[in-house]
């Protein structure tokens, strides 16, 4: 479990139940910081005294007032930590829920969570820090979406077609010799058997009767 | 008392203008026709206000012909100009016309009619100085001529009229010598008014070398033009005999061919033949009535003056005519000019207009948009920063003490969530991005256990070709849509499909929810206002337990 943890965020109060969280994971005296600067400060400081970090926790939004700051967002903060101390564990803590952004976080600044706030904001912190010290990576349910693949949601003209002789009563055998003779592949019945399943699973149809229902309904043949 | 040369050119240039102007006959007919007429005029030499009409026809053509430039064409003009002048008596003009027509003829291309102009030509000229009194370009012009002849005739004609100048230079032996050769070869001369003349000037000249013999030419000349009825030909020849008589002091048959030359002088009614035959009868000792003789002279004066001033006034009338003509011309053509550019400026100033309006209306529309967009962001980011913070604050607050009321948190965590919905709506979408994955993006936002979204063709759309503006609507309408049917539709699953057509997008949007009445619900009435903004068209399709579809074209 971590020794040294900072908190980045600009509410006291936000930091205030985070710490308390931390208490609860038997982590105590926490750092506190509102200002990104003064968190990368503290990971200098630390860093220089020998004493260094070994979890970050910050918010992405931070409001803008009279000081100048160098670092005007978590998103900043997260990037030039991970460059220059890629030891020190990022876990992000914010109410965005962009899956561009959360996206661009994960895969290109490498930060180890994503947790989003919310109502159940404290728990999935809590899992997130417990799984991030087990060396592992986290990311809220709510945003987990952002990471699938957009072909998931895409239907092709192989789909239909498949789904269109369902339609006609055929079995899969028969879908077989007559993508065969339309020279369309795949078209083995294991191929065509994996195929409807994944089509059944994404339209979360409960059979084949239903499926065809669905995207018969939906005009889709 | 020039009167030995005669005009026999004429005759042989008749033949020749025919064949050029029946050339000319089939492109131009019309033209042709007062062409014609005009060059008959001239050529005829029917009255002087005929050649005058004809003259200043030719003149004109001259100026405004097409082929004006052509050097053949303007020498074949130019002669017959001359010829006019000549006819008319303006014999300083005749001159200036030939001459050019003789530099234009050393432009022109070899023709076979080149010669034939320059003969012409030629013996004109020495015909109008001889006129003119200058005797010796007279002979020299004829003399030129004489080797370009190869016809017996034409030399016969020329000969005639050199052997004029030396008989009027009593030099008669040289006019003797020349015109010897037709007199022994007489029989192949044809036409008997040329042997006439030949014979009557022959005999006059021989008659100072040997008076006998000249005689008996003259009194041949006389019998055949008597014969043949050459009136001309006889007073002439009656002029010579008398002058001959006269010299050789016999008065009385002096008197009495003077007397005939006059009678004809008086039945031919021409006032110059009248003057010579007078100056006959005087010479003769017949009458001293010289004060005739000057009243005579003086009017055949005046009307030579009154032909040339006639002339002139014609030519004036013609030029000023031709500068009103001209000038109206002129007139008309800057009224038109004036007219036409009015007409374009019109022209001009309505298109501007027409394009400056067009520029205005999208550079506004799209300002407006921006607008739009600018305080659409502006309210995202307040309702994020100001509303939504601080609600989570509460609920920071309230998860960290230690009793908790979930009745009371329930409230608050749906306040939050339809902050953030809002705040989300209307947060900027950079659209210059991967559009599919942005897109993408806000269908994966909306997928859950309970709905299920499938797109179909989503990357058969080339986006690049799709202005910004476009492609921040098409989202902000799927977001509208799909949030209607998460709020009303009960739907377990959405489709869109998309197609492209050029720059048009179509999509077509279906759920399998409950459907319901239609109505122009905020959200329905925003999707719609968007994709007018577009020139884009949408069709609604709601009905009972069968979903909702939406036909987009943008």
């Amino acid at each position: 479990m971590f020794k040294k943890v900072l908190i980045a965020d600009d509410l006291v109060s936000i930091n205030e139940g985070v710490s308390h969280t931390l208490s609860g994971l038997n982590i105590n005296g926490a750092k506190q910081v509102t200002y990104c600067d003064e968190a990368y400060l503290q990971i200098k400081k630390a860093d220089r005294d020998n004493l260094p970090y070994d979890l970050l926790i910050t918010d992405l939004s931070f409001t803008a007032d009279h000081r100048r700051q160098r670092f005007s967002s978590g998103d900043a903060l997260a990037e030039v930590v991970k460059k220059e101390h890629p030891e020190i564990k990022v876990v992000v803590y914010s109410v965005e829920d962009r899956f561009q952004r959360v996206r661009q976080l994960y895969n290109d600044v490498h930060i180890d969570a994503f947790v989003c706030k919310g109502r159940d904001g404290i728990s999935e912190l809590k899992d997130a820090i417990k799984t991030v010290s087990e060396g592992n990576r986290y990311i809220s349910p709510k945003v987990a979406m952002a990471l699938s693949n957009n072909a998931n949601l895409e239907i092709n003209e192989y789909d239909i077609t498949l789904m269109r002789l369902l339609s006609y009563g055929y079995s899969q055998e028969e879908i077989s010799k007559d993508l065969k003779e339309k020279n369309v592949s795949p078209s083995s019945v294991s191929a065509i058997e994996k195929k409807l399943n994944k089509l059944k699973i994404q339209f979360r149809a409960n059979n084949a009767i239903h499926l065809v229902a669905l995207v018969k309904d939906m005009g889709l043949i | 008392m020039k009167k030995y040369d005669l005009s026999f050119p004429i005759f042989f240039l008749t033949l020749f203008y025919l064949l050029i102007f029946a050339s000319h006959a089939h492109s131009q007919t019309k033209k042709v026709d007062s062409t014609t007429s005009y060059y008959n005029s001239i050529i005829g030499a029917t009255s002087k206000e005929a050649i005058q009409k004809g003259v200043v026809f030719f003149e004109n053509e001259l100026k405004t012909n097409t082929k004006k430039e052509d050097p053949h064409y303007r020498a074949q003009i130019l002669d017959l100009i001359s010829l006019g002048y000549f006819n008319m008596g303006e014999f300083f003009k005749s001159e200036i016309s030939a001459i050019e027509s003789y530099k234009a003829l050393d432009l022109a291309s070899q023709t076979t009619d080149r010669e034939d102009i320059k003969i012409r030509l030629g013996n004109r000229l020495g015909r109008l100085y001889r006129r003119l009194g200058d005797d010796d370009n007279a002979l020299k012009y004829y003399k030129n001529t004489l080797p370009l002849l190869s016809k017996n005739r034409d030399s016969l004609i020329l000969s005639n009229n050199i052997a004029s100048i030396h008989m009027d230079r009593e030099d008669y032996q040289k006019a003797v010598d020349l015109l010897a050769p037709f007199v022994i070869d007489s029989t192949s001369i044809l036409g008997k008014k040329y042997l006439a003349t030949i014979f009557d000037n022959y005999g006059y000249s021989l008659s100072h070398l040997h008076p006998l013999e000249g005689l008996s030419f003259m009194k041949r000349a006389e019998d055949i033009n008597k014969t043949i009825g050459y009136v001309r030909g006889l007073f002439s020849v009656k002029r010579h005999l008398s002058q001959y008589y006269r010299n050789n002091e016999n008065l009385l048959k002096a008197s009495e061919y003077a007397l005939g030359a006059s009678e004809i002088a008086n039945s031919l009614g021409s006032p110059t033949y009248k003057k010579e035959a007078l100056g006959l009868l005087i010479e003769a000792g017949i009458t001293t009535d010289a004060l005739a003789y000057k009243q005579l002279s003086d009017s055949l004066q005046s009307v030579q003056e009154q032909v040339a001033n006639k002339y002139i006034a014609q030519k004036y009338d013609y030029s000023v005519f031709q500068n009103e003509a001209q000038e109206s011309e002129l007139v008309a053509q800057k009224e038109k000019t004036k007219n036409r550019f009015y007409q374009f400026l019109v022209i001009f100033l309505i298109l501007l207009a027409v394009a400056v309006f067009i520029i205005s209306r999208l550079l506004n529309k799209k300002k407006r948009m921006e607008e739009m967009f600018k305080t659409e962001a502006r309210f995202s980011k307040k309702i994020h920063d100001e509303v939504s913070n601080d609600i989570y604050k509460v609920m920071a607050h309230m998860q960290s003490s230690k009793e908790l009321d979930p009745g009371l948190m329930d409230n608050l965590e749906s306040i939050y969530n339809r902050t953030r919905d809002i705040s989300r709506e209307t947060s900027p979408i950079d659209a210059s991005k991967n559009f599919q994955t942005t897109l993408s993006d806000l269908l994966l936002g909306y997928q859950s256990d309970s709905l299920n979204i499938v797109t179909r063709n989503s990357d058969g759309v080339r986006w690049a070709q799709i202005s910004n503006e476009k492609k921040n609507a098409i989202y902000r309408v799927l977001q509208e849509l799909i949030t209607n049917t998460v709020k009303h539709g009960r739907a377990s699953l959405i489709l869109i499909e998309f197609n492209q057509d050029h720059k048009k997008i179509a999509i077509r949007y279906k759920d399998n929810g409950i459907g319901s009445e239609l109505s122009n619900k905020n959200g329905l009435q925003n999707v719609e206002n968007r994709i007018k903004a577009f020139k884009g068209t949408v069709t609604f399709e709601s009905e009972k337990n069968k979903g909702f579809q939406a036909n987009i074209q943008m």
